[in-house]
């Protein structure tokens, strides 16, 4: 009698990973120096 | 949200490597958000206050191709908790009436701006203020802006403290008052003047004089805030030592502002912070530094009032607030000196130790 071996289990496929955005806050040294006068508005 | 819109103090643009950047470049505000699919700035493209979020997500499918109902779903909601974003269709507001809205219509739009939680229908910081009471004590040159931006901002319940008559050597800065008012009791006029100012508010007044922490305890019961705008008796031991105290039991946070003259500062105390002692012990002596001296224009006296009112503000929106235990100001000799002082409690304190 024959017995041919027990298949090897296949790896699961990967899931495909779930993109998505981060929104991230700036730090101070990435605002530093930027906040120009603008003369902005008076009324 | 029903449907999104990007606030337009927020705008987004697209920076050179495919990021985008929203809320300008205000510390505190600006975010950025890699980008490299274009999801996030097409996303933002379609807040225009016309779709809904399932509109949007939907949108954003049909545009690309490998984008999952769920990542879809998720990006857009990203974008509305970021607080980027506000409600172009606002359920009602009924805790403000149509005058007061039109009132205040340009602070909303700031506090819109400064506000990066998302709102129901943005007038949540307006009513913060309608329901909060303040005690001003003192209204001489920090006070009378100080009670005047209050009123003007909104502030629900106003009570105002000051023992003196106006004087005509007030009216160099003294915001509130005129010359017909020489020799009449500031309270009572400022209280006036305020009233005209505001009628959608309360105004209250008292001459009396402060003569020690118990009565300063009885006078700030039942407030949010108390704006600290007197000067005598100084330290050490004095007014600000007993509001300390006082406003450290009774779990009310204050602010106090002044000037010697052209060195302007505000001072912000409450709970989570280290006290007004620990702070003032942690500023090292230096020789010739207590000024005390009585030289001020309206613009110093300006600043400082108006610096009290931000913090009094502030503290009652929770909308940009300096940590309790700060002093902070400027000086109108050199535009590149920042004044702050920030030290923690200490464990040799004779208060809160």
């Amino acid at each position: 009698m024959s017995s041919s071996p027990a298949p090897e289990p296949q790896p699961q496929q990967d899931k495909k990973p779930r993109k998505k955005i981060v929104v991230r806050r700036l730090d101070k040294i990435e605002t530093t120096g930027w906040s120009q006068p603008s003369g902005g508005s008076s009324n | 949200m029903r449907l999104p819109r990007v606030k337009p103090e927020h705008a987004p643009h697209r920076l050179g490597d495919g990021s985008v950047r929203l809320g300008g470049v205000l510390y505190g505000i600006a975010s950025e958000i890699a980008d490299a699919d274009g999801w996030a700035w097409a996303a933002l493209t379609l807040m225009d206050g016309t779709r809904s979020p399932a509109e949007i997500a939907a949108e954003l499918r049909s545009r690309f191709a490998g984008l999952s109902a769920e990542e879809a779903d998720e990006v857009v909601a990203t974008l509305i908790g970021s607080g980027h974003v506000e409600e172009a269709a606002p359920g009602p507001c009924e805790a403000l009436s149509e005058r007061e809205k039109e009132r205040y219509s340009r602070s909303r739009d700031y506090f819109r701006w400064v506000d990066v939680t998302p709102r129901d229908h943005g007038w949540e910081p307006q009513v913060r203020l309608k329901n909060a009471g303040v005690l001003v004590l003192g209204l001489g040159g920090t006070g009378s802006h100080v009670a005047w931006s209050l009123a003007a901002s909104g502030v629900g319940r106003l009570h105002l403290v000051d023992p003196d008559v106006v004087e005509l050597s007030n009216l160099n800065r003294q915001v509130l008052y005129t010359e017909a008012d020489v020799g009449r009791p500031k309270a009572e006029v400022a209280a006036e003047r305020l009233r005209a100012v505001n009628s959608e508010i309360e105004v209250t007044a008292s001459a009396a004089r402060v003569d020690g922490p118990a009565g300063l305890a009885r006078l700030v019961d039942g407030f949010d805030v108390l704006a600290l705008c007197a000067d005598h008796p100084r330290e050490p031991g004095g007014i600000r030592t007993w509001a300390n105290r006082v406003c450290s039991v009774a779990g009310i946070p204050w602010v106090s502002g002044g000037y010697d003259g052209p060195l302007v500062s505000v001072g912000v105390f409450g709970p989570g912070g280290p006290c007004f002692e620990c702070v003032r012990a942690g500023i090292p002596p230096r020789p010739g530094a207590d000024y005390a001296w009585p030289g001020v224009t309206g613009a110093s006296a300006g600043i400082s009032g108006q610096l009290v009112a931000h913090d009094v503000v502030a503290l009652i929106t929770g909308l940009m607030v300096t940590p309790p235990g700060y002093f902070h100001g400027l000086t109108l000799l050199d535009p590149d000196e920042h004044v702050y002082a920030h030290y923690p409690s200490r464990a040799d304190c004779e208060f809160c130790s």
